[in-house]
């Protein structure tokens, strides 16, 4: 045909020539540019494979050892507390106690204060006699207008009152 | 043979000349779609604007073929 | 000054009977720089890279990254990574050397002027070759992956018939079941021709791109060799990048398409 003549691929040895070069090509650029390019693009995803799988496993062990710590810190918490019940009882108790404790010395105090004012009244009535005694010495002194024996007159006056 | 001559010269032109229509009418197509693309989502530029090349390219082969045609009848 | 266009690629020189035409030329240039600059690369690997040999990771892996997000299978994606970058980075050099100035050396042979600089790729028997070779590696994957049977199953497609003539000998006649048949037989026979279209159209986009792109700065230097080339070699920049770019792609769906899908993968993608 006409057209191939023009085109210029009536000699087939030149085609032939060019596909040799074309697989020559082909093989070199594959045997030294490919080949060993892929491996160490291969060998990088690898590593880098790896290098995750290895984050992921620190990952891992660093929430383990934050769940532990919080584990750890609950378990205090609650023994803290259970502490600070105890000791509110006891302290509670305490109070019970103390409130008892004053109560009953409050009491004793109250009566040992009723007792004395009883004991001070008593001194006070005995006083008080004695007192009216010498009165009642010094008036009849006065009426007889004579001093009397203050014994004899003593007992008179002690018969009086106590009558 | 003067004729047969100036038939392919005139052959050569229409070969082109009526190739062009079809092609430049796809290729504006083609720029259109893509700037409305664009306009619509501009993120989306970076990844339209190689398309458009190879589409373009691919558009433009059948006016390429009558290209060769009018070629290999004025020089072959 | 006459223009000197031709689609033929000019003999430079003939070693024996073998006409080595200029693109010819090129390309081993461009091929044995490329395994240099490899070697190179590849002779001072070490663990911790420094910055070419990165520069070098990141383009591998991206491109390998790429390939994955179409192929899916691993293993698979490994073994067409280096079919589809080796074709992506020649074409690409291939076609970015043509900027380098100088191309109007001129040399003279027997049959007139001949230049010495032509693109690799404006020579259609290298790119007819470079494009068999992907198709005919997407035809082998193909049948690596349907089993020999299978993959002729493909193009000539008899599962309608088979069924309509299973339904026959049970007795029934569904027109139905005919009218399938006749479907898939013409299908299978329209794929033959969609895998010669391939053919056609993978290298004439490569080609046209590039030899179109010479013609069109020739004539603009004969026309006003000042300013006017100027747009038209931006033009070429892009084009050099991006035809290499959809060249390699197109490879890479091509040998896609070729592969088997199973069953739990399309269950697998749905679910997701």
């Amino acid at each position: 045909m006409e057209i191939i003549k023009a085109l210029g691929i009536d000699n087939y040895w030149v085609l032939i020539a060019q596909f040799v070069n074309l697989a020559v090509l082909l093989f070199v650029l594959y045997k030294f540019a490919y080949g060993p390019m892929m491996k160490m693009l291969d060998e990088r995803s690898a590593k880098i494979a790896e290098g995750i799988k290895d984050a992921e496993k620190a990952n891992k062990k660093l929430e383990e050892t934050e769940s532990r710590e919080k584990d750890v810190l609950n378990k205090a918490k609650k023994e803290a507390k259970k502490i600070i019940a105890a000791a509110e009882e006891i302290a509670e108790k305490n109070k019970a106690e103390i409130l008892e404790n004053s109560k009953m010395e409050a009491d004793e105090i109250f009566r040992k204060a009723e007792e004395k004012i009883e004991e001070e009244k008593n001194k006070l009535r005995e006083e008080l006699k004695k007192e009216t005694i010498e009165l009642v010495m010094m008036a009849t002194e006065k009426v007889l207008k004579e001093k009397i024996d203050s014994d004899k007159d003593k007992e008179i006056i002690e018969k009086v009152v106590k009558n | 043979m003067e004729e047969v001559e100036g038939l392919k010269y005139i052959a050569a032109a229409l070969s082109i000349g009526l190739g062009a229509i079809g092609s430049g009418i796809g290729e504006g197509m083609i720029a259109a779609k893509a700037l409305e693309a664009i306009g619509r989502n501009p993120e989306a530029g970076g990844k339209i604007t190689p398309l458009i090349f190879v589409t373009m390219a691919i558009t433009e082969s059948t006016a390429i073929y009558s290209l060769v045609v009018s070629l290999i009848i004025l020089f072959g | 000054m006459e223009l000197n266009i031709s689609l033929a690629p000019e003999i430079l020189f003939k070693i024996g009977s073998f006409p080595v035409s200029n693109s010819f030329f090129w390309m081993v240039v461009v091929s044995i720089s490329l395994m240099i600059l490899i070697l190179t690369i590849r002779y001072k690997f070490k663990q911790v890279p420094g910055r070419t040999q990165a520069a070098f990771e990141i383009l591998i892996e991206g491109g390998l990254d790429f390939v994955q997000s179409i192929i899916e299978d691993k293993d698979i994606a490994k073994k067409v990574f280096p079919l589809v970058f080796t074709l992506f980075l020649f074409i690409m050099l291939a076609n970015l050397i043509t900027f380098i100035p100088g191309s109007a050396v001129v040399l003279e042979s027997g049959e007139g002027k001949v230049s010495l600089f032509r693109a690799v790729m404006s020579d259609y028997g290298i790119v007819i070759v470079m494009t068999l070779v992907a198709v005919i590696t997407a035809q082998i994957v193909a049948i690596i992956s349907f089993g020999p049977f299978g993959y002729l199953g493909k193009y000539f497609n008899f599962s309608g018939m088979k069924e309509f003539f299973s339904e026959l000998f049970r007795g029934k006649l569904k027109f139905g079941l005919l009218a399938q048949g006749f479907l898939d037989i013409f299908l299978g026979l329209m794929d033959i021709v969609g895998e010669i279209a391939k053919i056609v159209s993978l290298s004439f986009r490569l080609f046209g791109n590039i030899f179109a792109g010479e013609v069109l700065g020739m004539v603009m230097l004969f026309l006003m060799p000042w300013f006017l080339p100027l747009p038209f070699q931006f033009l070429s920049l892009l084009t050099a990048v991006v035809q290499a770019f959809v060249f390699a792609v197109l490879t890479l769906m091509f040998i896609s398409l070729a592969l088997k899908i199973d069953d739990e993968d399309l269950n697998e993608k749905a679910t997701v």
